[in-house]
């Protein structure tokens, strides 16, 4: 009988794939592991994000559909942040439609440490605000001072100042011409207290007084937009264009306002028939100047108004008083400076 | 060291049983898919968990909200009735507010929401304050205060109303987010486990497969050997297993059964080949026989009529007083009976010596007394048997190719002796003698090829027919000897029987 070597083959082959069956089983265990840990981490990473405590809570009320002011929040929060202060856009974070009034009362029932205030003081307003300042809250006002009350800090331009900057512009505009026989319709918020449209009248008046008195004084009127009603504002703006004859030139007092205009004379096709001067900064401002369908923007600086706000408020907190007016520069940006701004960021 | 670990794990499986190896290579697979359901189980049941807890924090708004209902209706159901069951209402309600609002939180983190808890929990904190105020003024009857209050109250009702709505409708924002993440993530774990559990479950398969296959083969191939072997065929190929497995066990003993039943045969047919050996010498024998009785026939060619004749002369003889011619005729009738008689069966050496007696008798008879005859016999050994016609074809012989022709006085000598366990027949004569080639040629078998004389008249038993018979009979070939110290110098032939009692 044949007999073959000793064959040690048909135990080890079952051993070998036993042993590699395993390993295989094992690895592909070892990869659902690996895969739902990382799944799993992936989840509670994003469950825990990182949440800073906060030692100081301000609140920033202002219209939060503008630019402008979304700006400005941004800089007070970076700057507030350092401090480790959390400012609080409250408008933004309330899913209601609340005036700055009622933001005014939640922000001082709410005990928050500071107000940030970017709207117009009216009358009710004061109240709070003096409120407020009562119950230990320090408030910052923004932009329009509400001077009859106790507020700690006025952060912005005079009204006055402001109203030169833009009287500059018309007569730069109307160069060499006959001041007096034109025509300027400014349009600010209806909202704004008649003594600041006054001021911003008597500040221009006085402007071609003083530096131009053989030219005359342009006819200056106000025009006022409700702002309450976010949809009616474009169609405000339309109106103007249409329905009256257009003035030499316009002044728009806030960004929305500025935006809505110059659109609307592109869709109109009245370019060139007035000249627009606007009010802050973005890229279709400074396309529109470049193109000059606006013919300048006067712009403040956002981070300066907002670092500004923060730091009275902080100092207010910290020693219980603070400067009471904090001003803010003011820049004029013409058709040279934005094709500088265009040429910059290409 | 890893090596040699691997080595005691392989002779460790080598010598499992069948039954562990099986219940190893079903148990690692086995509890390999089952701990990976259970994980996967629990970790899609976490994840399920935290869905589940996702709408928590609406529900929990919610149920804020309408606490905050209750306590200023139940504020306001006292103020109309300031009945004690409204007081108890508004305590309680309060008291499950109070209760929301502290679980709620007052810190004041980066996330938006705690923010807004914040708000809530210090607008409550007021709300509360107020509404207290307000009920401790309707007792006290104050109405233009606790009117007073009650207005505020509500307004701050409609601001916590709007802020708990606000924070519901954010919170409701992130978890439809955090759902829809979790939901993904399901998902994809479902396809992971789905997948691993296919490779698992198709590993499993071909690691299962290839394991039965390995242990199967070599019981296949002992059931090819198998039948193999019942076809007749042992010359068949078993691998020799290690390991001590009932396979390697059971292949093994096949093997070791194969090897000695083919031994086993091997022997039967040794056996069987020399039993047909034996046949075949006992027909060689017979034919033998056949040969010199055909001999005996072509020579007498009716020995019982020759018988009759003779007896019939031996009578006459007797008649006539003829004595001599008597026992002539009476010793030729034996010698020739004998002949017939003994030729297929064995005799004893008496008969034999008896045989020769006569036919030396005859001859001289035939040779007037030329053929001198001595012998010296052992009385002990005369009842041995041997073979018939073996001592008178060599005397014979002696006669014929020794003493016929020579010159001297012929002498034949007949000695039987016993030496131990031997019989020693000798036929020797003192005539012409052998050469050694005729005595190799004789002693091989080939008696034919020596040369005879032209007058031979033998009987017809030759002396190759003698020793072929002799070999057979006691079964060993040096039976016979043939010594001649050369020629003129005699013959002596020499038969060697061993002595049985």
């Amino acid at each position: 009988m044949k007999k073959k070597s000793t064959n040690t083959s048909y135990g080890n082959k079952a051993f070998r794939i036993m042993i590699a069956g395993t390993i295989i089983m094992i690895l592909a265990t070892i990869c659902t592991v690996v895969l739902f840990s990382y799944v799993m981490n992936k989840l509670n990473y994003i469950e825990t994000e990182a949440i800073t405590e906060f030692d100081g809570h301000y609140v920033f009320i202002a219209d939060h559909e503008e630019d402008f002011w979304q700006q400005v929040y941004a800089k007070a929060n970076e700057q507030a942040a350092q401090d480790n202060v959390y400012v609080e856009y409250l408008e933004k974070s309330l899913g209601v439609n609340y005036t700055n009034y009622d933001l005014f009362r939640v922000a001082i029932n709410s005990s928050v440490d500071g107000i940030i205030y970017g709207g117009t003081p009216d009358l009710q307003i004061s109240k709070l605000i003096n409120k407020a300042v009562n119950d230990g809250i320090g408030v910052v006002i923004l932009q329009n001072d509400a001077e009859n009350t106790t507020r700690q800090c006025f952060v912005g331009v005079n009204n006055y100042e402001l109203g030169q900057v833009y009287a500059g512009q018309i007569a730069e505009m109307f160069s060499g011409q006959n001041y007096g026989e034109k025509k300027v319709k400014i349009v600010i918020n209806s909202n704004v207290p008649e003594g600041v449209g006054n001021l911003f009248i008597i500040a221009m008046e006085d402007f071609f007084v003083e530096k131009y008195p053989e030219q005359g004084v342009p006819e200056i009127e106000l025009v006022r937009i409700d702002m309450q009603d976010v949809f009616s504002v474009e169609e405000d703006v339309r109106n103007i264009i249409l329905q009256e004859e257009l003035p030499d030139a316009m002044i728009c007092l806030n960004s929305t306002f500025t935006q809505c205009m110059f659109q609307a004379l592109v869709d109109l096709n009245k370019v060139g028939e007035t000249q627009l001067v606007g009010y802050y900064v973005n890229d279709n401002i400074i396309d529109a100047i470049d193109k000059q369908v606006i013919y300048s923007t006067v712009s403040i600086d956002t981070e300066q108004l907002g670092k500004s706000s923060v730091l009275a408020l902080e100092e207010y907190c910290n020693y219980g008083y603070t400067n009471s007016y904090v001003p803010v520069s003011v820049s004029v940006i013409g058709k040279k400076e934005a094709r500088g701004m265009i040429d910059d960021k290409e | 060291m890893i090596k040699n670990n691997n080595s005691r794990i392989e002779s460790v499986w080598n010598n499992a049983s069948i039954q562990k190896k099986l219940m190893f290579s079903f148990f690692i697979p086995i509890m390999l898919i089952l701990s990976m359901n259970i994980y996967i189980y629990i970790n899609v049941n976490s994840m399920i968990a935290r869905i589940d807890q996702i709408y928590v924090s609406n529900v929990t708004l919610s149920e804020l909200s309408d606490q905050l209902s209750n306590v200023q209706v139940s504020t306001r159901e006292y103020l109309e009735n300031k009945g004690s069951t409204a007081l108890a209402k508004y305590y309680e309600a309060e008291q499950d507010y109070r209760d929301s609002i502290q679980d709620l939180g007052n810190n004041l983190t980066s996330n938006s929401m705690a923010v807004m808890q914040k708000n809530i929990t210090r607008q409550s904190e007021k709300y509360l304050s107020l509404i207290n105020e307000t009920i401790q003024a309707k007792r006290g009857r104050n109405v233009e205060k606790y009117r007073t209050t009650y207005e505020q109250s509500e307004v701050l009702y409609m601001d916590l109303q709007n802020c708990i709505y606000s924070l519901n409708n954010e919170q409701f924002k992130v978890n439809a987010s955090s759902y829809y993440v979790l939901l993904s993530s399901l998902k994809y774990m479902e396809t992971i486990s789905i997948t691993i559990l296919v490779i698992i479950g198709v590993v499993n398969i071909i690691v299962i497969y290839l394991l039965t296959r390995s242990m199967t083969y070599p019981l296949i191939e002992l059931s090819h050997a198998a039948n193999e072997v019942a076809d007749g065929n042992f010359e068949v190929d078993i691998a020799e297993l290690d390991g001590n497995d009932e396979i390697s066990v059971v292949s093994n003993a096949f093997s070791q059964m194969v090897e000695r039943l083919q031994l086993y045969i091997e022997e039967i047919r040794d056996s069987m080949k020399r039993e047909s050996d034996l046949k075949e010498h006992e027909l060689v024998m017979e034919s033998r026989m056949k040969e010199v009785e055909l001999r005996n026939l072509q020579a007498q060619i009716n020995p019982h009529f020759l018988f009759n004749t003779l007896n019939a002369g031996a009578q006459l003889a007797m008649m006539e007083d003829a004595d001599k011619t008597t026992d002539f005729i009476q010793n030729m009738a034996d010698f020739f009976r004998y002949n017939l008689k003994k030729i297929n069966m064995d005799t004893s050496i008496e008969e034999e010596v008896s045989l020769v007696d006569k036919y030396i008798y005859i001859l001289n008879v035939r040779f007037t007394g030329e053929i001198h005859y001595d012998k010296q016999v052992d009385e002990s050994v005369l009842k041995l048997r041997i073979p018939s016609m073996v001592l008178q074809p060599i005397v014979e012989n002696a006669v014929n190719y020794g003493i016929r022709n020579i010159d001297w006085e012929g002498h034949i000598y007949l000695n039987i002796s016993r030496d131990g366990d031997m019989v020693y027949l000798s036929v020797k004569d003192n005539g012409i003698g052998m050469k050694q080639e005729d005595i190799e040629l004789i002693k091989n078998g080939q008696a034919s090829e020596v040369p005879k004389p032209s007058n031979s008249d033998s009987n017809g038993v030759g002396l190759a027919n003698v020793i072929e018979r002799l070999q057979i009979f006691t079964g060993n070939e040096d039976v016979v000897d043939i010594i001649s110290e050369g020629e003129g110098k005699g013959t002596e032939v020499v038969i060697k029987i061993p002595f049985v009692e």
